[in-house]
C-alpha cells in the first residue's frame, strides 16, 4: 500500500501540480483573508445589516410566491457550470407536484435571523470570491485525474505489470492496493484543501458556527436550505469528498481500460468537462443526468439551487444517509469494474 | 523439481506463435534460442502464466501452474524483455516494492536486497534513481528483482539485449553463478550468451521446437557441413542465393565465405570446424540470407 501511495504522490507531474496548486491557492487565500477582514468591519454597520435582512426576507418571500403560484423554477440558477445563466430556460413544473410543495414548505421554514449580516458575510465571501473557490475545486479535480490516470495504465506502458503479475500476490493485492491508494490520494488532497480554506478563518474570525445560518450564504435567499454554518460545512465537506472519490474512481476505471497514462488522462478530462456544459436547451433529461457527475456537484457553491431537487445529488444533500449510500454504491460499482477490467486484461507485450 | 511443458500451442487469431511445444525441464540452464518472431517470448509468457495457452498445459510438480496460482508464482522469478521500472523510484525502494508484492517478510527482504545488490554490483547505486542507471545497471537490477524470492524457476527474457560486450560477459557469469539448482530459462538470440553457460539448448523456429540438446550435440549436428571458400566478389550473389552463408569476410581482392551446406558448395571449399553459430543458422537460417545483425554474436 505505501508503495502505491508513494507512486502516486511522488510522480514528478503530481508533485509539481500539487505544489503549484497549494502555493497559488494559498496566495489567493491570503488575499481573501484580507478582504474578509475588511468585510468583517461591515458587521458593525447597523444600516447595512438592516438592508441585508430586508432584501433577504423579501427575496425569500418573492421566490416562494413565484414557485407556489407558477411552479416556474426557471428564474433560479439551475445546475451546470458552463453557460448556466445565459442559457436559462424557464422550467415549468406542476404546482401541485410533491416536489414543488416540498420546496415551498422549505422556503416557509427558512429563518432569517436579525443578526443575518454578521459573520455569514465573511463566509459567503470566502466561498464565493469571484468564482475562485469553484476554480480551485476544479483545479483539485484535475489533480485527482492526473494523479490517478497513470495508476493502472502506467504499469502496462512501462511493462512493470509483467513483473507484478508474476509475483506471489499478483493481481488481487495489486488492484486492491491501487484502488485504496487512489481513494486515499483524493481524500488527502481534498482534506488538505478544505482545511486550508476553513481552519485559518475559524481561528481568525472566531465564528460561532451555531449562530450563523447558511440561508444567508446563497445570494440573498434563493436557497431553501436552512442549515447552521456548522451543518453546512459538514455537509459541504461530505458531498465534496464523495464527489472527489467518485471522480477518482471514474479516472481509475478509465486508467484500467487504457494502456497509456497520457491517453487515460484525455477521456477522464473529457468526461469531466463535457458534464459541465449546461445543455438544457438540447435535452433537459441529459442535462439532469450530467448534473449527477462530480464536476457539477462540487461546483454548487451558490449553494444548492432549487432545481437541484430535480437531480439525485440535490435530493441526497437533503438526505445524508441516501447521499452516503448512493455514492458508496457508485464507488463500489466502479471499483468492481476496475477489478473486472484489470483481471481480464492480459499483461503487456 | 520439474517443469513440464505439454504440447503447448498459443494462437493469436490466425497467427500460431507457439506450436505444440513439448518438453520437461529439470534444474539447469536452458538456452532458448531462435530468431525474432520464433515464439520465444510467447512461450515464456505461457510458462510465467501471464497468458493462457490455446492448447496444452504447463505443469510444475505435476500440478497445472494455473491451478497452483500464487504457489507457483512464489517460486517463480521473471525478468521480462524490456524490463519495466519506475524511473522516480530509488534502486533500493524499487526492490522493496517488488519484495512486498512477492510477499516477502520486510526484515528478510531488507537483508536479501542488500545481498542481491552486492551480488549484482549495485550496492553503491542503492540510493540512485532507477531512471538514472545505465542500461547495464538496469538489467542487473532486473536480475536482482527476479531473484528476490530465491526462485526455483528463473525466466530471463533477452536479459543481455542492449548491453556492451563487457557487460554481457559480466552478466553471463552472474547468471551462471545464480542459476545453480534452479530451472533457468535464458531466452536470447545472441548465441554466445548461452554457448558457455547453457546445459541445454532449446531451439525454436516459427513456433516449433526444432532442436533440444547440449551445445556440443547441436554443434555436432553440423559437423562436416561447414565450409570455407574464397571467391571473387562477383560470385557472392550466386552463392548466397543457394546456400546459408554464416560469414562474409572481404580481403584485399577476394572474399572469404563461410558456408553451411550438406554438399561441397565449390570445388575449392574446405571443411572447417563448426561453431554454435553455424549450428544455429543451420536450424534457423534460410537459404539466401547471409549471417547478419539478427545473428549477432
Amino acid at each position: 500500500m505505501k508503495f502505491e501511495l508513494y507512486k502516486i504522490f511522488c510522480r514528478r507531474t503530481t508533485v509539481v501540480i500539487l505544489v503549484m496548486f497549494f502555493l497559488l491557492s494559498g496566495v489567493f487565500m491570503m488575499q481573501s483573508f484580507t478582504d474578509s477582514s475588511e468585510r468583517l468591519a461591515y458587521v458593525s454597520n447597523e444600516g447595512l445589516r438592516q438592508t441585508h435582512i430586508y432584501w433577504a426576507r423579501w427575496d425569500n418571500y418573492n421566490t416562494m410566491s413565484v414557485i407556489e403560484a407558477t411552479g416556474n423554477l426557471g428564474e433560479l440558477p439551475y445546475g451546470g457550470w458552463l453557460f448556466p445563466r445565459e442559457r436559462w430556460i424557464p422550467f415549468q413544473a406542476d404546482v401541485d407536484s410533491p416536489i414543488i410543495q416540498r420546496i415551498v414548505d422549505m422556503y416557509r421554514q427558512v429563518e432569517i435571523p436579525d443578526d443575518a449580516m454578521s459573520y455569514t458575510d465573511v463566509w459567503w465571501h470566502i466561498f464565493n470570491q469571484g468564482g475562485n473557490f469553484i476554480l480551485w475545486l476544479f483545479g483539485l479535480s484535475f489533480i485527482v485525474i492526473i494523479g490517478v490516470a497513470p495508476v493502472f495504465a502506467e504499469e502496462r506502458s512501462t511493462g512493470v505489470d509483467k513483473i507484478i503479475l508474476t509475483s506471489k500476490h499478483g493481481k488481487n493485492k495489486l488492484i486492491a492496493n491501487k484502488i485504496i491508494a487512489s481513494l486515499l490520494f483524493a481524500t488527502v488532497i481534498y482534506l488538505a484543501y478544505f482545511t486550508l480554506i476553513t481552519i485559518p478563518r475559524l481561528l481568525r474570525f472566531n465564528v460561532d458556527l451555531q449562530q450563523v445560518m447558511q440561508v444567508n450564504f446563497a445570494p440573498f435567499s434563493q436557497s431553501p436550505y436552512s442549515y447552521l454554518m456548522s451543518e453546512f460545512l459538514i455537509r459541504y465537506f461530505a458531498v465534496g469528498l464523495l464527489s472527489y472519490l467518485l471522480l477518482c474512481m471514474m479516472g481509475l476505471t478509465i486508467s484500467a481500460l487504457s494502456r497509456n497514462p497520457f491517453i487515460a488522462i484525455i477521456p477522464s478530462l473529457g468526461l469531466f468537462f463535457v458534464t459541465l456544459f449546461d445543455i438544457r436547451f438540447i435535452s433537459v433529461g441529459l442535462h439532469r443526468f450530467f448534473t449527477l457527475f462530480p464536476a457539477n456537484s462540487i461546483g454548487q457553491t451558490d449553494v444548492w439551487h432549487v432545481p437541484d431537487f430535480y437531480n439525485i445529488f440535490g435530493l441526497l444533500i437533503d438526505r445524508p444517509t441516501m447521499t452516503v449510500i448512493f455514492s458508496a454504491v457508485s464507488i463500489c460499482v466502479l471499483a468492481a469494474s476496475c477489478v473486472l477490467i484489470t483481471k481480464r486484461m492480459e499483461a503487456s507485450n | 523439481m520439474e517443469l513440464k511443458i505439454q504440447n503447448v500451442t498459443k494462437k493469436y487469431k490466425d497467427l500460431v506463435a507457439v506450436n505444440a511445444f513439448d518438453g520437461t525441464l529439470t534444474p539447469g540452464i536452458y538456452g532458448l534460442l531462435g530468431p525474432n518472431g520464433a515464439g520465444k517470448t510467447t512461450l515464456l509468457r505461457v510458462v510465467c502464466a501471464l497468458t493462457r495457452p490455446t492448447e496444452g498445459k504447463v505443469l510444475y510438480g505435476n500440478m497445472e501452474i494455473e491451478k497452483l496460482g500464487a504457489e507457483y508464482r512464489k517460486v517463480l522469478g521473471f525478468m521480462p524483455q524490456n524490463f519495466g521500472y519506475y524511473p522516480h523510484f530509488k534502486t533500493e525502494r524499487y526492490l522493496e516494492y517488488i519484495a512486498s508484492i512477492k510477499g516477502l517478510n520486510p526484515h528478510y527482504a531488507k537483508n536479501k536486497i542488500s545481498s542481491l545488490l552486492e551480488l549484482v554490483g549495485l550496492t553503491e547505486k542503492r540510493k540512485s534513481k532507477v531512471g538514472h542507471l545505465s542500461g547495464g545497471m538496469r538489467q542487473r537490477l532486473g536480475i536482482a528483482q527476479a531473484l528476490l524470492n530465491d526462485p526455483d524457476v528463473l525466466i530471463l527474457d533477452e536479459p543481455t539485449a542492449g548491453l556492451d560486450p563487457e557487460e554481457r560477459v559480466k552478466f553471463r557469469n552472474l547468471i551462471s553463478t545464480i542459476s545453480q539448482e534452479k530451472i533457468t530459462i535464458l531466452s536470447t538470440h545472441i548465441i554466445t550468451d548461452v554457448a558457455y553457460i547453457a546445459s541445454d539448448i532449446l531451439l525454436m523456429k516459427e513456433g516449433h521446437l526444432t532442436f533440444r540438446g547440449s551445445v556440443d550435440a547441436l554443434i555436432g549436428m553440423v559437423q562436416g557441413k561447414v565450409w570455407s571458400t574464397t571467391v571473387e566478389s562477383c560470385e557472392i550473389g550466386g552463392i548466397t542465393k543457394n546456400y546459408i552463408v554464416s560469414n562474409v569476410q572481404n580481403t584485399a581482392d577476394q572474399t572469404e565465405l563461410r558456408i553451411i551446406s550438406g554438399d561441397k558448395p565449390t570445388n575449392d571449399a574446405v571443411q572447417v570446424e563448426p561453431t554454435l553459430e553455424d549450428a544455429y543458422l543451420f536450424y534457423t537460417g534460410e537459404i539466401g540470407t547471409a549471417g547478419g545483425p539478427e545473428n549477432e554474436i
